[in-house]
């Protein structure tokens, strides 16, 4: 029997969740948890052997409980949305056994779970490709800090022209950084420059 | 030279540097200091500007010299005499550059050379 602990701030889904893995009979939901914080709590009251964790809650993030559950023995399975760099990345470093997207199919899912609770890796393939992606290029050449202020304004919506006039600058300089930009991020747009920079986090905290 | 012009007309210019400042070819830094003093003369003669702003922008291959400034601006669509323009847009096309001029009536006017660097 493996025991599981369900962290999501919906209870929706871990009502879900525990529907869907209570119909294989290896499988015993031990309990849940709507935090960070709380998982912390539950996971070292309960001592399951997987944790099926979200990583975007409310309050205490699920980033924060794999790293203060490091030393414990269970495994942890991420279970989210989201599979940009910005996330699949840190959970991984900070000690998930596996990365699953929320569209993973009932089957592979506990398949998955028996993977994790013998202490395999498990990924879903988009964030298998990314990884893989990620290894493969070198990464890009960082953007200086005038392009990351261009950037910041466009991400806001500002116009070439708008954005000239913020920094005091012409139309053509202001497109001559975008280019760089661009170049530099691998688009061919300012729609998929914001983009990747939003995914990338290197926009994250800006703002004037 | 910024500092110089500022004091000369009363006007403040603000001077930016951008990206990773480093030496270029002596032809190069000549044509953008021509340019810089040919649009800050333009802006003297015509703009009655409140605020210029010179920015050298250093990017991995080019160099851009912005002078912007907040004054009457002027209508491109009928350019006058006396602004030196041709000149500065032959010393720019000389070192396979680019000079761009922005301007509208009200908004203020900004010259752009962009260079190789």
């Amino acid at each position: 029997m493996i025991r599981l602990v369900i962290v999501d701030d919906h209870p929706v889904v871990r009502d879900g969740l525990r529907g869907m893995l209570s119909a294989a009979t290896d499988f015993e939901v031990v309990g849940e948890a709507a935090s960070g914080d709380e998982a912390v709590a539950v996971v070292t009251a309960l001592s399951p052997d997987v944790v099926l964790m979200d990583l975007r809650m409310p309050g205490s993030d699920g980033l924060s409980a794999i790293e203060r559950l490091r030393t414990h023995p269970c495994r942890v399975l991420v279970l989210t949305t989201y599979d940009t760099d910005r996330d699949v990345l840190p959970a991984i470093k900070a000690g998930a056994t596996g990365y699953l997207l929320k569209d993973t199919p009932r089957d592979e899912l506990q398949r998955a779970i028996r993977a994790a609770h013998s202490g395999e890796a498990v990924l879903s393939p988009a964030v298998a490709t990314r990884l893989l992606g990620q290894v493969r290029q070198p990464a890009s050449e960082a953007l200086s800090a005038r392009e990351l202020d261009v950037l910041a304004l466009v991400a806001k919506g500002s116009t070439n022209r708008a954005v000239a006039a913020a920094l005091f600058i012409s139309e053509a300089t202001v497109k001559t950084h975008l280019l760089h930009v661009y170049a530099k991020l691998g688009v061919s747009d300012r729609a998929a420059a914001v983009a990747v920079a939003y995914e990338r986090g290197l926009l994250r905290g800006r703002g004037r | 030279m910024a500092s110089g012009w500022s004091k000369y007309n009363g006007v403040p210019v603000s001077v930016t540097l951008t990206g990773a400042v480093r030496e270029t070819h002596p032809e190069v830094e000549v044509a953008l200091l021509r340019t810089a003093q040919e649009a800050l003369a333009n802006v003297a003669k015509h703009a009655s500007a409140s605020r210029v702003g010179l920015t050298l922008s250093y990017m991995e291959d080019v160099v851009t010299l912005d002078v912007r400034d907040d004054g009457v601006g002027f209508d491109l669509a009928r350019p006058s005499d006396g602004f030196g323009l041709p000149a500065m847009r032959h010393r720019v096309h000389r070192l396979s550059g680019a000079l761009f001029v922005e301007s509208e009536p009200g908004v203020g006017t900004a010259i752009s050379a962009r260079v190789p660097a």
